[in-house]
């Protein structure tokens, strides 16, 4: 079962434009008692416990925690790339459990965009083969996918840096990167994990920049897993605190960035 | 992803590292090589013998010789002479047989070719023309040369035999079977102290007289010893039968390579020094006293069907028969055993190359594991991957078996030069045949087999790789 578009229609008629566009006006996650155990019997460890979430679309969460805190397990369950021991995850109404594998790599293709903390760049392939990867894997013309990896590549601010490969880039720019590849595809949700961890403070300072300017200007609605509750009070909207599998605090916050 | 998105990241995985894909494409080329080396060269010997058995005609010859049946103790007929006791009597005689080795004096054709035999052998279904194959020996002698005691090779040959007449040094070949007229070979002339082609074509014309003596040489020879036959000058001089003047009407030379010549005929006419019409040949031959008729008989079919059929019935009338088409197929069967064996040898050689293979893949598997998780993260399906990996195998096999192809064909050109060489020296003839041949399938089965054997070897990693789980791959380090 494939997941259900919910990208807005015409990113093929105007590539640029639709980077990232917006997603307003609608519940786009519900988790509903998710709980995700690793192991069996007594040497069983619960990563989340009983975890209810929802985000609109065009929010920027910031879900927060120590680590072992179960963000990123939480994480790879909204991208599907884990599947949940109980619970549910609903993107845009449509239940993950309910897609085959074939389904979730379509979703994850189409749906989702992933940031990674380490960036997870094809370490052979140029800044426009690495952004456009996405599109390979979902069987896009060649000439088309060129087009969109250029736009999101301009999106991020690298326009000059297309025909370079991730060694001839700067820790920062190969991050703007990987969030072009991640934005290549229109996607409904960003999912951040510790984007800025392996940046220093002014590089991280400007992919969290741009994160806030994706998410003010285009409606990207993004997920922002962090331990750093500066950051993340910085760039979210609203913060969920996870400790221990549990949800322990949600709060809306006042962005310091502007 | 599309095919040919899928066949361009299996080249650039491929191309990302080059050391270990030569290295494993280097396997399944000497794999490929050898296999289609061997079978290039069972291809050509395949060949040689058809060609050397070139003509359809020949392939529906049956030879049909009289049969022998179980051994004759022939013991009790020979008469050891002299005063002795019987103890030493039967010693000797004991002694005669056991010399004899059993060989064919101690054999006797049980079932002939008699004028019966032979009517009913040219009645056999599918026999389109029987004839007959008649060879004796005899002393020569022209005017006052003789070949003494030296027995020359007589055939008998028909007066429309389609290769000898053009082997004629001089004069004429025979007007009818059964003309009174012999045509002799060049080296029994040499031998007779005739040498020059001037004097050797002054003897068409002449009179050649050939003596038939009884049978002799061998276990007769012994038995004539020992019972104190006739002898002169230390040698055996057996009874003479009869003589006949022949008008030589020709000269003829041996046959060479480029010659045309079927088998039969050729081994029938090996050594033959006077050709002697046929019919009029057999008139000569039974005169010879217990001859017991033809020493052989060529039967033609009118199919290549119905050979087999037509040996069946020669051997259920006690007689022997041969035939080129099963000598072929006997050799033939024995090649394919040959190129059987030695294909399989390569083909382990292949399998070897697709252990390298499916270690080459795990090894790849096991470095790109991230690289995997992370295009599943991005939307890879499960069978992108495992897609992936079969086409980077196919790939390796592809361009190791073009490569293997190539070289095999490169060596084959090399070998065929060096074997048209060592076969010419060896025969003393031209020869124009082709020891490794590479017809098309061959070369596309070469390729074909390797590619598929490499695709078959990188299933095992690709399922793997496909089975892989993202987000473990991405903590992979």
């Amino acid at each position: 079962m494939a997941a259900k578009e919910l990208r807005r229609q015409g990113p093929k008629a105007d590539p640029v434009s639709n980077v990232g566009s917006h997603h307003g006006g609608m519940r786009l996650v519900e988790i509903r008692g998710l709980v995700r155990r690793y192991g069996e019997g007594h040497a069983a460890v619960e990563a989340l416990a009983d975890v209810d979430l929802s985000i609109e679309a065009g929010e920027f969460v910031a879900l927060l925690g120590r680590s072992g805190s179960g963000k990123s397990t939480l994480l790879n369950l909204l991208s599907g790339l884990d599947s949940p021991t109980a619970g549910s995850v609903r993107i845009g109404g449509e239940d993950l459990a309910g897609l085959d594998p074939d389904g979730l790599a379509h979703y994850r293709s189409t749906q989702i965009g992933i940031v990674f903390q380490s960036f997870h760049l094809l370490p052979g392939r140029t800044a426009l083969a690495n952004v456009e990867m996405p599109l390979v894997l979902d069987g896009e013309p060649r000439e088309e996918r060129r087009d969109r990896a250029a736009a999101a590549l301009a999106a991020v601010g690298l326009s000059d840096r297309v025909s370079h490969r991730p060694s001839e880039l700067s820790g920062g720019e190969q991050q703007r990167v990987a969030i072009a590849r991640a934005l290549v595809r229109d996607p409904a949700l960003l999912v951040c994990d510790e984007p800025t961890g392996n940046l220093d403070s002014t590089t991280a300072d400007g992919v969290t920049e741009l994160l806030l300017t994706l998410n003010r200007e285009r409606g990207v609605t993004i997920v922002l897993v962090t331990h750093d509750e500066a950051l993340a009070r910085r760039c979210a909207s609203r913060i969920v605190v996870l400790e221990d599998g549990r949800i322990v605090r949600e709060e809306a916050t006042e962005r310091v960035m502007s | 992803m599309r095919t040919r998105d899928i066949l361009g990241e299996a080249s650039a995985a491929l191309t990302g590292s080059r050391s270990r894909t030569c290295l494993t494409g280097a396997g399944v080329t000497v794999g490929a090589l050898a296999l289609v080396l061997i079978v290039s060269l069972s291809l050509g010997l395949s060949t040689l013998i058809d060609d050397f058995v070139s003509g359809e005609e020949q392939l529906r010859h049956v030879l049909v010789m009289p049969g022998f049946g179980r051994r004759i103790d022939r013991s009790v007929e020979i008469e050891i002479a002299g005063e002795m006791t019987d103890a030493k009597r039967d010693r000797l005689r004991r002694a005669l047989m056991k010399r004899s080795r059993g060989g064919p004096p101690m054999q006797a054709a049980i079932n002939t070719i008699d004028a019966d035999v032979e009517a009913k052998l040219a009645a056999i279904s599918g026999v389109v023309d029987a004839r007959p194959f008649v060879q004796d020996r005899f002393e020569a002698q022209l005017g006052d040369r003789s070949t003494g005691n030296r027995k020359v090779l007589s055939i008998g040959a028909p007066a429309d035999h389609p290769n000898y007449p053009g082997r004629l040094l001089a004069g004429r070949w025979f007007a009818s079977d059964d003309e009174h007229a012999v045509v002799v070979h060049e080296l029994m002339l040499y031998e007779l102290g005739i040498a020059s082609d001037e004097a050797q074509a002054a003897v068409v014309g002449k009179t050649l007289r050939v003596t038939a003596r009884k049978e002799g040489g061998g276990m007769l020879a012994m038995i004539m010893k020992a019972t104190g036959g006739s002898s002169g000058g230390g040698k055996t001089q057996w009874p003479v039968l009869y003589s006949e003047d022949l008008e030589i009407v020709g000269v003829i030379r041996e046959r060479f390579g480029d010659d045309p010549s079927t088998v039969m005929d050729e081994a029938m006419a090996m050594q033959a020094d006077l050709f002697i019409p046929t019919e009029f040949h057999r008139t000569l031959s039974e005169r010879r006293a217990g001859q017991g008729g033809l020493r052989a008989l060529l039967l033609v079919a009118d199919s290549m069907d119905h050979i087999d059929a037509i040996e069946d019935e020669v051997r259920a009338m006690g007689l022997q028969s041969r035939s080129v088409q099963r000598a072929v197929s006997r050799i033939k069967k024995t090649l394919d055993v040959a190129t059987f064996v030695a294909g399989f040898l390569a083909a382990i050689a292949v399998f070897v190359s697709c252990l390298g293979i499916v270690n080459t893949m795990v090894m790849s598997v096991l470095e790109r594991t991230r690289e995997i998780g992370l295009l599943k993260a991005l939307g890879a399906r499960s069978r992108d991957v495992m897609l992936l990996f079969l086409v980077e195998g196919a790939f390796i096999g592809f361009g190791g078996g073009l490569l293997g192809v190539a070289i095999a064909r490169g060596l084959g050109v090399f070998g065929n030069r060096v074997g048209t060489s060592m076969i010419e020296e060896a025969m003393q003839m031209p020869f124009t045949g082709t020891l490794f041949q590479f017809p098309l399938w061959l070369l596309l089965g070469g390729v074909g087999f390797a590619t598929a054997t490499s695709l078959i070897a990188s299933v095992i990693p690709a399922i793997r790789a496909a089975r892989i789980d993202p987000v473990r791959a991405l903590r992979h380090e």
